[in-house]
């Protein structure tokens, strides 16, 4: 679920929609949370989909940890990534904002941890643009991110959380609930330990997609 | 999936968004097809779900009368109420247009036809000259009786006209929609649902 405060804009044939600000959120908000609507389909399931649903799936669901892939049901499936990105994902069910967000801003993501089946070219326009995001970016970038991702959530006792209500935690956040709940910085889980190496045998179009 | 000459705009203030036609489309075209995206939220799932979902179900789902709470991946989920609907079926996992929709008209269905419950019922603001003035499951047999007729020359027209959802209906869905039509077990079989509260 997407955080209250946004809206779905279109921004160009290229790129199609993205999600913004209404309103200023500081740093350390849950600005999307894995919820209970988000639907989660097997590699399997997408291996069978029909052609039309494919590529929708592909275009805007992620392969989470588990290796299940998460097609979101409201237009938090719509957030772009940015090599520069307003939130980073903690745990298997929060984005936290690791910036604070000016109202109008886009909200974007980090593509680079959601196991992407293909390379993906990226003019997001950063400074540190990588050029093309890559399923096992996290393999190389883990330390910076993770360090980024600590400092935010630190903060996450201290603000407004209007998405904790909706999300569905797994296994590895609770002890972030935990820490959160203790208003206590902690330990968080690192942006490496979603990586899955192999991408499944189930999703391989007889074209298309290979090994990124 | 919805069909795709059809965009999401903001209809007024109370009504918030609605699902219009972007070209014509003719009676007889599929304009729904309940599809893998798409999400039935079981009884058990929805009990797992905290108590602030209440009302996210009741925005965003409809009863397919087995039990589920169907809530639709794309605006699908955005189709407004109307006393005249001009789309209908979806106790068939498909919709169909029930007469030919314009440029800029909105896609409707009648709410009651949707396994309304006595808590449901609503002020109808659809603006159409037959408007009931209030949507009242009372009204589920009568509606559901005249909207059955439709259906049948509806689905009687669906080879006549460009069909873009067709990759996505399944032929058994089909047959069993046309057999509920022709022998009124449409009827019959809302007022079972309605009767044992489902």
């Amino acid at each position: 679920m997407i955080h209250p405060c946004s809206e779905l804009r279109f921004i160009s044939p290229e790129v199609g929609y993205g999600v913004f600000a209404t309103q200023d959120i500081p740093r350390g908000t849950f600005l999307w949370v894995l919820d209970y609507f988000d639907r989660i389909l097997t590699p399997a399931e997408v291996g069978a989909l029909q052609p039309q649903l494919r590529t929708i799936a592909d275009r805007y669901s992620y392969q989470a940890a588990d290796g299940n892939f998460v097609f979101c049901w409201d237009f938090g499936r719509y957030m772009n990534h940015s090599c520069e990105p307003t939130s980073r994902g903690v745990g298997d069910a929060f984005e936290v904002a690791i910036r604070d967000v000016a109202a109008g801003e886009e909200l974007t993501s980090e593509y680079g941890t959601l196991n992407l089946l293909t390379p993906m070219t990226c003019y997001c326009g950063a400074p540190s643009c990588r050029g093309t995001i890559r399923r096992d970016d996290a393999a190389r970038h883990f330390e910076q991110w993770d360090e980024q991702t600590r400092t935010a959530f630190a903060l996450s006792h201290t603000v407004p959380q209007p998405l904790l209500p909706f999300a569905k935690l797994g296994a590895r956040d609770l002890p972030l609930m935990d820490a959160l709940q203790a208003g206590r910085a902690t330990w968080v889980p690192s942006s490496r330990d979603f990586h899955i190496v192999d991408v499944p045998e189930e999703v391989l179009f007889a074209s298309g997609h290979g090994a990124p | 999936m919805i069909h795709p000459h059809t965009r999401l705009v903001a209809i007024d203030s109370v009504v918030g968004n609605g699902v219009v036609a972007t070209r014509r489309i003719p009676r007889g075209t599929i304009t729904w097809v309940l599809d893998e995206l798409d999400r039935p939220l079981t009884g058990t799932e929805m009990n797992a779900m905290p108590s602030c979902y209440d009302k996210l179900i009741d925005l965003w789902t409809f009863r397919d009368g087995r039990g589920h709470r169907v809530l639709c991946w794309d605006t699908g989920r955005n189709l407004n109420h109307s006393c005249e609907p001009n789309c209908g079926g979806s106790e068939f996992w498909f919709e169909v247009a029930l007469r030919d929709i314009e440029p800029g008209e909105q896609l409707t269905n009648d709410y009651a036809t949707l396994y309304m419950r006595p808590s449901e019922d609503f002020a109808c603001r659809c603006g159409s000259p037959l408007c009931r003035g209030a949507a009242s499951h009372e009204q589920v047999p009568i509606v559901v009786a005249a909207i059955q007729k439709q259906l049948q020359l509806a689905l009687s027209e669906l080879t006549l006209v460009p069909q873009p959802l067709s990759g996505l209906l399944r032929a058994d869905w089909l047959e069993r929609a046309r057999e509920l039509v022709a022998s009124n077990l449409v009827a019959a079989s809302v007022d079972a649902v309605v009767a044992v509260g489902e």
